[in-house]
């Protein structure tokens, strides 16, 4: 006889909190919170706290309320958690930090940096580069270039190797060019494209400065430097489409097109569900043309009219998936409580997806992730009600008229949970729907472009060769 | 002495396993360019392919280049129709067969038809004047003389400034010449002269401009373009004008006995003798004077 792996890890759990000194000092309804937060419960937690809050009256510990809002902060209710931390004498900074982190996600910059200005201590290294690389980024976007110059300099100076002053490095390059200071934001660029770190995060943004650094000379017409720049990009990183269509590029425009075929012809080989390699798709065709390769050059636009062909078709089996639900609610189910995890590789977890590869970009942007969270949050709490409405329908120990109220708020709740839940759904929906339109009528707009200069590979075919 | 072999192969692998592949890695392009393969029935195709794609776009830019494209293509068709049945014609003898004018008619006819449907769609936009080019040269050739000057003059009203007006006004004026309206084909061929002598069609106006002063009695003012003409032409580079042809090229050399020929009759025209005389000392001296009083002699000698 062995005890459920779950009971096993609560016991754990439940000791270590009753173990610590801190927790002993705790009013028992905050502890039992603690124990609830700690085995997953969060909403009952939640639920437990404002009912002892209201019971107080106005007298709530701050202890309740710090507790309170920590836990709406991972639950990312920002805005109820920034009331909560609002109302305390004096609020722990990491809260401050975590609050301007969520706040920031959900793209309220002006709100973020309040939350951060609120911050009165130093806080640990880790944190406080956390902190000074966030107020940087937030202070760069408002176009405060001085002030986000000056944090991000003191993130440099406080942990030179971390991945924070990495990104911070890069912001720093940003906040410089656009300044005016190009040639220092080169050379800070430069110096992170040589980042010898071997994270995955670290070799991306190390791609990121190559790239940024290559247009940024391909544009400036200096072609050389700026196919160096692409080179220096990992061939299989997540933005090795954009350096091999940026390398082809870099040689077409100096009408090395024999050249720019070897990156395009590379990218032209991977999942047409991407932009970059659409491009590529008629970038290949555009040099054999240029090349005077009109058979060759016909063989690719035919290839691209099927590809593009191929990917309408696969649009609108997406769309379809989307229009029926199905879509949504497996990534719901998939990955509702996972916020910030959607990628390109994961997706092929999901049968019903097929295809989707055309939406993990929208499915990895916050607004979405946030729709995303919040229906998983309400799925859960829908089975929770349907669990407990039957147990309330069952129990034949309650009197008839309170069993009868009770499964009436039940149901209640239940309908505008739904209610919320379809809201929530329909937003990703309509968000889904909205990039695939634009992602057809590019499409459309591309194969048109194959036909067209398929008429006229012909036509320079006849005017070279006359007519045979 | 095996390991000497091995070492390489082992600094290889080590140096592949050391971080990954970069776009420096990418290689040798792994296609042949095969860059002298003529495709077979070209023009045909794409005509094919052009008619398909206007037919279907809707993207009006491009479906405007592709009617224009098709339209550049069934004029040369029509081109090469045309002297196919020239040489038919040339062939026969004379009052066989369909007349010319006729013959232009329907041989342009497709070429004009697909020109004037594009620029229906093209109007008001940036390829309408590519258009009515091209359609002013159908209808030339297809002997629609009126409806070539009405594109003309619509192309110059479009772009007064057109950087080709100087071809413009030529054809105009050539087009005008021919159906003898000799005053309008003389402003057209001014408004070229005006442009100055950078134009390649300078040398040309001007000649043209004094046979239609000629045409219209107005010998003065075809003397004044005639000498205008023989003046650029016997100038030398240091500016001064000299009685010698013999610097010039057999075209020009060619243009000038033309010219001077028309200038004998203008000034039979206008009293003979006195009247070289009068001119030249109302618009100033020219070392070939001489030349223009032998070849009235001459005439004179002649009848």
């Amino acid at each position: 006889m062995t005890l459920p792996r779950a009971r096993l890890v609560a016991l754990f759990i439940a000791g270590l909190l009753l173990a610590q000194p801190a927790a002993a000092a705790l009013d028992p309804q905050l502890r039992a919170a603690r124990f609830e937060q700690a085995m997953g419960q969060t909403g009952a937690a939640i639920a437990r706290l404002q009912v002892e809050r209201r019971q107080a009256g106005g007298a709530s510990s701050d202890e309740l309320n710090a507790m309170l809002a920590e836990l709406y902060l991972t639950q990312g209710l920002y805005r109820r958690a920034g009331e909560q931390l609002r109302q305390l004498a004096k609020a722990d900074d990491g809260a401050w930090l975590r609050l301007a982190q969520l706040l920031a996600r959900a793209g309220d910059i002006e709100g973020a940096l309040q939350a951060l200005a609120r911050i009165t201590d130093e806080l640990p290294p880790a944190r406080q580069r956390e902190r000074l690389l966030l107020e940087g980024e937030l202070l760069l976007r408002r176009g405060r270039l001085s002030a986000a110059e000056q944090r991000l300099g003191l993130l440099l100076e406080t942990g030179r190797r971390s991945d924070e002053a990495a990104y911070g490095r890069f912001d720093l390059a940003v906040a410089r060019y656009r300044g005016g200071d190009t040639e220092a934001a080169r050379e800070l660029l430069d110096a992170l494209g040589r980042d010898s770190a071997d994270s995955s995060q670290r070799r991306a943004l190390r791609d990121k400065a190559n790239l940024t650094l290559g247009f940024d000379r391909l544009q400036a017409g200096e072609v050389d430097e700026a196919a160096d720049y692409f080179k220096r990009a990992r061939l299989n990183g997540p933005l090795s489409s954009t350096a091999l269509l940026g390398l082809g590029r870099a040689y077409a425009s100096e009408e090395a097109y024999k050249k720019a075929l070897v990156p395009w012809l590379r990218l032209s080989k991977r999942d047409p569900a991407d932009p970059a390699v659409q491009d590529a798709l008629l970038a290949v065709p555009y040099a054999l043309g240029k090349l005077n390769a009109y058979k060759q050059a016909l063989q690719y636009y035919n290839q691209a009219v099927g590809s593009f062909q191929l990917e309408t078709e696969r649009l609108a089996k997406i769309e379809q998936a989307v229009k029926d639900g199905s879509l949504v609610q497996s990534l719901v189910q998939a990955f509702g409580d996972e916020p910030g995890v959607v990628g390109r590789d994961r997706l092929r977890l999901l049968p019903a997806t097929a295809g989707a590869s055309h939406l993990w970009q929208l499915f990895s942007t916050n607004r979405f992730q946030a729709d995303l969270w919040n229906s998983a949050q309400i799925a859960r709490s829908l089975e929770k009600i349907q669990r407990w409405t039957s147990e309330v329908a069952n129990d034949d120990s309650l009197p008839p008229a309170r069993r009868t109220a009770l499964l009436a708020r039940a149901t209640d709740l239940e309908t505008r949970l739904q209610q919320l839940s379809h809201q929530f759904q329909q937003h990703m929906q309509d968000l889904a729907l909205e990039e695939l339109s634009r992602r057809r009528e590019r499409i459309k707009a591309y194969a048109e472009e194959a036909r067209f200069s398929i008429a006229q590979i012909y036509d320079y075919s006849a005017k070279r060769w006359g007519e045979r | 002495m095996k390991l000497r072999y091995w070492l390489p192969v082992g600094a290889l692998l080590l140096s592949a396993c050391a971080g990954e592949q970069t776009l420096e890695d990418l290689g040798e392009l792994e296609i042949k360019i095969e860059d002298n393969a003529p495709i077979a029935g070209a023009r045909d195709k794409a005509m094919d392919n052009y008619w398909e794609f206007m037919a279907t776009t809707a993207e009006q830019e491009q479906k405007v280049e592709a009617m224009r494209r098709l339209a550049d293509l069934e004029m040369e068709r029509s081109d090469e129709r045309f002297q196919r049945q020239m040489e038919v014609l040339d062939r026969m003898a004379e009052g066989e067969g369909a007349d010319l004018a006729t013959l232009r008619e329907v041989t342009y006819r497709g070429a004009i038809k697909l020109y004037e449907d594009a620029l229906k769609v093209a109007r008001g936009g940036p390829q309408e004047p590519i258009l009515l080019y091209q359609l002013s040269k159908a209808y030339e050739q297809a002997g629609r003389q009126q409806q070539a000057l009405d594109a003309l003059q619509a192309l110059l009203d479009l772009r007064p400034d057109a950087e080709n007006r100087d071809e413009l006004h030529f054809r105009r004026g050539e087009i005008l010449f021919d159906l003898r309206r000799f005053a309008a084909a003389e402003k057209d061929y001014a408004a070229v002269v005006a442009l100055g002598p950078s134009s390649t069609y300078f040398d040309k106006a001007l000649a043209k401009q004094g046979w239609s002063a000629f045409k219209q009695e107005h010998y003065g003012d075809a003397l004044d373009a005639f000498f205008a003409l023989v003046d650029r032409k016997l100038r030398r580079r240091d500016g001064r004008i000299v009685d010698d042809d013999a610097r010039l090229s057999p075209g020009d050399r060619e243009l000038l006995r033309d010219i001077f020929r028309v200038v004998t009759l203008s000034f039979k025209e206008l009293g003979g003798p006195e009247a070289i005389r009068r001119y030249f000392d109302d618009k100033g001296h020219r070392p070939y004077e001489l030349r223009v009083y032998r070849d009235l002699g001459d005439l004179y000698l002649q009848q």
